[in-house]
């Protein structure tokens, strides 16, 4: 099996490739090009093949991640779109909660609104809270409605009416004038998006759908003829907000807003890669970038995924989606004084450009890199194996305008700097972590993205973490976490039942019809009966709650066992369980999955040893400045162990191991620090 | 202590505090009973010195901004130092004793490290019900505070560790509610000790002296902040007045009125001038009436800035006794929110009145409510349905006013229809933005929400709604015009029907209750509205043809 994951990035687009066979892995880099990303995906992938040696047709599977969807949710750059609405509900994706984003804002921006009012059309049409019809469905208003549309050539349309998911009939039927009035609009209905209840997050997932779709799906299309062109014969596979993987044919359409994480979702991936290679099944990721740092957790070397999320505008989506935690603190964040005299770091970001002032790409203002560089954990003689210079006269003039307003010394300035950040990130980490009860005693903190390894030492000594990964490929760690997701279907369908009263029979049966669907798309993708796997849970909540717990529960299994379960979760998650109150049922949920055929990763064999080199490090724990070894990576050999301090260094990632913690090369080539106990 | 401290230890602490409050407040929240916690987001947690001073505050709903700054003088001076042990937990309420209204729980306990008190943490949770002549405890109609529940004077919830069970049965004993609130309770306590625990994972890692230099200095850098805020804004004075429909028993406006003055770094709010305290349950406690306060100044002077006690000390505010205001004991007051946000709303009118740069028009306050007790449609069981909804904010120089929101410091939740049909025997019609409410102006006022609900079976409802006056609905600035007014109708399903504004009445299956909430003023003259912006309401349907033509002219409407 040869495989390639391709991450597009806002700077880079990262390409790895796997070969099983030969047990050997192969990297790229190439810059992004955002206004046609899949240029730089072809470029990378036939860089790739040819630094392997191999041809295009020699490749059986190509994964991507991608950040498309996200950035137009991000910057709200839909494709036009209309809703056609039932009795009572055109305003609803417009008034959403009512809650405002920013409530100490006066000045406050519009509220974000997919799809205008005017482009929202509302035709009689109601079902009560059982599904029996209250007002029948106008059809000539929902013809004139789809006309009305076609005519300012909205070539795409939501469809949204309450209780639709008790009772699709009316939904159904709209999209059926649709077809019959504008033949070749895209349709979709909320029914079909979410089975679930609350008609906001049902009707916002469904409109925004209606707004990627048309611009994702050419996008998927294009890619896949242009790598079909270049004589790839492998198939294209998608990352999911869950974590998962699907076809290129599943990651269009109804299922286009599935793609909104699906960048951030394959870094928590490259975590359960580090869990299986090291071991370590409980694991923090902390995934650290230009702008942002993205913190996710691997428990019991599982990713955790929820149903609901919330878009940077505040809007909900209706979607499975791995829990990730960003906060505005990254290596180009800038470090500033407010007016009463404090020391901030972020959220302001000098980014990619400007950038640090130390690139000379422009950046004037102070940033966590350029304090890195005046600390010289960074390299100041230059990074990226000499591809990107430094400037590290720039960099100290820049932290020392902080330092005299701040009264320190350019380095404590620059620790200052670093020590706030980290005291930032720590703060986000804490509060992911308690979000489910986890005692962060038991996990081990794993560095991603390039900037990952400069603080994980010191964030693990901060949060009682008793152990640092640093994978072997930290700033590739998305790439290939795409490399090794399983392939992945969600389902769920609506029931209200009484727990502790269960008809079990229907649950079964409803347990038995999802499995059916979710065997059928997955021989549908073509995946071997052998790598099937069913995973079935029950949404139960206690009675007068209003949201419910996903509890995994057996095929089968009593209701009685899952309800013990879920008094345990409830415990566990939210302080306190009620054995004994009514409690009930109102989803049944399937995961239907491929197993990965390998989880493999190749073991890269250690580099001939470079020479030894050392420079000038600053540690607090060492007063200043310390003559520190700088030690080559892959020059070392499995078993090998490093006392702190030392800086030890690879293409795009440069960890720091302080004073008091020893570096360990794992059997995997992951960097197992520890603190050295006294 | 020591004398001075470094800049960067005063962040990375201040940093360590802020997560405390934060994470205290997800471990509230998650752990919480009711809905108005765990969904409406309607608590708040904090730190603060041993002096009392908070030094970080997680707020999550801006109403309750400060409220504990201002309570806990009254427990210091209620609870002499050495009577104060390790362990302690004390609960108080009563707003004649420094707190908001009967419903809002505080609860603090002392931080001590090597035998001496070093901090407090604290919290603050609305429960759902804490007794009195209402469900939910509010009441338009209430006459003293002794319709209005319990009142805890600040008293040890927790000795020395061990809970004071008499005390939590006697609360568990005299609310409607006793699963909720107990289990609200128990989620403050379980909040509280957090944040002990992480206080002494702070003092581990700093040390005592540092860490009290941090807070010091962090109250000082707090001031500072708001004084260079404030000295950088142009001097100036000017005041304002606001009115209530009525004080909840009687017909007659009510009004708020407040002067500001901006002199040097410095900040006077004084109301003077406010009518005398009310007859009915809309008075606003002294500590909801500062909330309010430091609320308006926040957003309008440093909206991003830090919540602390240093922020406050530049601000000195001044509040008639006796006054719908700072109502003098036994005032009824647990309807304060009411008058809290026309409160909001006239500061600043006033800090508008001498800051060209906050242009800004008038927003929403009307806070249009309904709480119906009725039978659970599939269970039988008596449930209590409560709904409350927002309308338009001013329109002002950079946009727009938003359109249905909560303004000001409320920020709640929209009942779902589709939650409200599944477990009320009332069904929600139709939920839309109500076309020509919003203010016309360059910028536009946001428009109101219009709901319909119909009632699909006998029930017990309380309405309630301020701003239902044209003479009070939202105020244009610069030169724009007043929003639209809200109107509460009920139709009978005899085909009869009347306006309500403030009632409690039986509703049968087959009644329908109109609700339409007031827009936003507008800001800037409506000339100079853009020809585009006009077209685009059009298209809309948020303005009405004939109400463009009225508003922008025949001309500009035709083009």
């Amino acid at each position: 099996m040869r495989r390639i994951g391709v991450d597009t990035g806002g700077t880079f687009t990262d390409c790895v490739l796997i070969d099983d066979e030969a047990g050997t892995i192969t990297v790229e880099k190439v810059p992004s090009q955002p206004a046609s990303p899949e240029l730089a995906i072809l470029d990378g992938l036939l860089r790739l093949v040819a630094r392997a040696g191999l041809r295009p047709g020699d490749i059986d599977a190509v994964i991507h991640g991608t950040t498309i969807a996200t950035n137009i949710v991000i910057e709200e750059t839909y494709a036009p779109a209309g809703i056609i609405a039932t009795s009572g509900c055109r305003d609803v994706v417009e008034i959403g909660t009512q809650q405002r984003l920013r409530p100490y804002d006066l000045l406050h921006r519009p509220k974000p609104v997919p799809v205008p009012r005017d482009r929202r059309h509302e035709v009689a049409g109601r079902l009560g809270a059982h599904g029996m019809e209250v007002v029948p469905l106008d059809e000539a208003a929902t013809r004139r409605a789809v006309r009305a549309l076609a005519a300012e050539g909205i070539g795409s349309i939501a469809v949204t009416g309450l209780f639709s998911f008790v009772d699709p009939v009316h939904e159904r039927r709209i999209a059926e004038l649709v077809a019959e009035e504008a033949p070749g609009t895209y349709v979709v209905i909320s029914s079909d998006i979410s089975r679930e209840v609350r008609e906001y997050p049902r009707f916002a997932t469904t409109a925004v759908n209606a707004t990627l779709a048309p611009k994702l799906d050419p996008y998927i299309r294009r890619l896949e003829a242009k790598i079909a062109e270049a004589g790839f014969t492998a198939r294209l596979y998608v990352m999911q907000s869950s974590g998962g993987i699907a076809t290129a044919r599943r990651s269009m359409g109804e299922r286009a807003h599935h793609l909104v994480l699906s960048g951030p979702a394959a870094g928590i991936i490259g975590g359960v890669v580090t869990s299986g290679i090291s071991g370590i099944t409980h694991l923090v990721t902390l995934d650290v970038g230009g702008t942002s740092a993205d913190i996710g957790i691997v428990a019991g070397a599982e990713t955790r995924v929820r149903f609901e999320m919330e878009l940077p505008n505040g809007m909900p989506l209706h979607v499975p989606n791995l829990e990730i935690e960003t906060i505005g603190a990254g290596g180009g964040s800038i470090a500033w004084i407010d007016a009463g005299g404090a020391l901030r770091v972020g959220p302001q970001s000098a980014g990619a450009r400007p950038g640090p002032v130390c690139f000379g790409l422009g950046g004037t203002e102070p940033t966590v890199t350029d304090a890195q560089v005046v600390l010289r954990r960074l390299n100041p003689a230059g990074l990226l194996n000499g591809g990107l210079k430094v400037d590290e006269a720039a960099a100290r003039a820049a932290i020392a305008g902080l330092a005299t307003r701040l009264g320190l010394g350019v380095e404590e300035a620059a620790i200052g700097v670093v020590a706030v950040m980290e005291a930032n990130m720590a703060g986000a980490i804490r509060r992911s972590a308690a979000r489910h009860g986890d005692d962060l005693r038991d996990f081990a903190l794993v560095a991603a993205g390039g900037a990952g390894g400069l603080s994980t030492c010191a964030l693990a000594l901060a949060l009682d973490i008793p152990r640092v990964v640093i994978p072997p490929h930290p700033g590739l760690l998305s790439a290939t976490g795409l490399l090794t997701a399983d392939l992945r279907h969600d389902l769920a369908l609506p029931v209200m039942m009484d727990a502790l009263a269960p008809d079990e029979a229907l649950v079964d049966r409803q347990q038995a019809e999802l499995e059916a669907r979710v065997t059928c798309d997955l021989v549908e993708d073509g995946i071997a009966p052998g790598r099937w796997r069913c995973d079935h849970a029950l949404d139960l909540r206690y009675v007068g709650q209003e949201y419910s717990l996903p509890v995994p529960a057996g095929r089968g299994e009593a209701i009685e066992a899952v309800v013990g379960r879920f008094h345990e979760i409830h415990a566990r998650i939210y302080g306190h369980a009620a054995p004994g109150t009514p409690v009930e049922i109102t989803a049944i949920r399937v995961t239907g999955r491929s197993v990965a055929e390998s989880r493999e990763m190749p073991r890269v064999a250690p580099h001939a040893a470079p020479p030894k080199a050392t420079r000038q490090v600053w540690f607090t724990e060492a007063g200043g400045f310390v003559e520190t070894p700088v030690i080559a990576r892959f020059g070392l050999s499995r078993g090998e162990t490093i006392d702190g301090p030392a800086i030890l260094e690879q293409l795009d990632t440069t960890t720091v191991v302080p004073p008091g913690w020893r570096a360990t090369v794992h059997d995997s080539l992951c960097l197992i620090i520890e603190e050295i106990a006294p | 202590m020591t004398a001075t401290i470094d800049p960067v230890t005063v962040a990375v602490i201040g940093s360590a505090l802020r997560a405390l409050v934060g994470e205290a407040g997800d471990s509230l929240r998650r752990s919480a009973h009711s809905p108005i916690i765990r969904e409406m987001l309607d608590y708040s947690c904090a730190l603060f010195t041993a002096a009392g001073d908070a030094v970080a505050e997680d707020a999550n709903i801006p109403a309750l901004l400060g409220s504990m700054t201002y309570s806990m003088p009254h427990l210091l001076a209620e609870n002499p130092r050495e009577t104060v042990q390790p362990g302690d937990i004390f609960i108080g309420n009563d707003p004649y004793r420094g707190c908001t209204h009967t419903l809002d729980i505080h609860v603090f306990a002392p931080v001590f490290a090597e035998g001496r008190l070093i901090a407090w943490v604290g919290n603050l949770a609305h429960h759902t019900d804490i007794g009195g002549s209402n469900p939910g405890t509010e009441g338009f109609a209430n006459q003293s505070i002794f319709e209005e529940g319990l009142r805890f004077p600040w008293v040890k919830l927790v000795e020395a560790g061990r809970e004071n069970t008499a005390l939590i049965r006697y609360f568990e004993n005299n609310t409607r509610d006793p699963a909720s609130s107990m289990g609200d309770l128990r989620a403050q306590i379980a909040s509280a000790r957090l944040g002990l625990r992480r206080m002494a994972d702070i003092v581990a890692r700093f040390g005592i002296d540092v860490l009290e230099a941090a807070m010091t200095e962090r109250l000082a850098q707090g001031e500072r902040r708001i004084r260079h805020v404030l000295a950088a804004a142009p001097d100036g004075k000017a005041a304002a007045e606001g009115f209530l429909d009525n004080d909840g028993i009687g017909m007659a406006p009510v009004r708020i009125a407040v002067s500001v003055e901006k002199r040097g770094d410095e900040l006077i709010v004084d109301f003077a001038g406010t009518d005398p305290q009310m007859a009915g349950g809309l008075n606003c406690s002294r500590t909801a009436t500062l909330s309010a306060v430091i609320f308006a100044v926040k957003a309008a002077f440093d909206p991003e800035a830090e919540q602390t006690a240093g922020s406050l000390r530049p601000l000195k505010i001044l509040l008639p006794p006796g006054s719908a205001v700072n109502p003098a004991f036994p005032a009824a007051v647990s309807l304060r929110h009411l008058a809290a946000q026309r409160i909001t709303d006239t500061i600043v009118r006033a800090i508008a009145g001498f800051r060209p740069d906050l242009a800004v028009a008038g927003a929403f306050v009307g806070f249009s409510s309904l709480a119906a007790e009725c039978r659970h449609p599939r269970t039988g069981l008596t449930v209590v349905m409560a709904d409350d909804l927002g309308g338009g904010m001013g329109g002002n120089r950079a946009f727009d006013g938003l359109s249905a929101v909560d303004p000001y410091l409320g920020n709640v939740g929209l009942l779902p229809m589709e939650i409200c049909e599944r477990q009320y025997p009332i069904r929600i019609v139709t939920t839309e933005l109500e076309p020509d409410s919003g203010g016309p102006g360059r910028h536009r006022g946001g428009l109101g929400i219009r709901r319909i609900y119909e009632f699909l079976d006998r029930c017990d409802v309380v309405f309630y709604t301020e701003q239902t006056r044209p003479e009070f609905a939202a105020w244009g600035a610069g030169g724009g015009q007043p929003g639209a007014p809200a109107r509460l109708v009920l139709e009978r399903a005899d085909g009869s029907s009347v306006a309500i504004t403030k009632n409690r009445l039986i509703v049968e299956a087959g009644d329908r209750l109109v609700t339409v909430t007031g827009g936003g003023g507008g800001w800037g003259p409506p000339a100079g509205r853009d020809l585009e912006a006009i077209a685009r309401d059009l298209r809309e349907g948020k303005v009405s043809p004939a109400a463009a033509r009225a508003a922008y002219g025949p001309g500009r409407a035709a083009e």
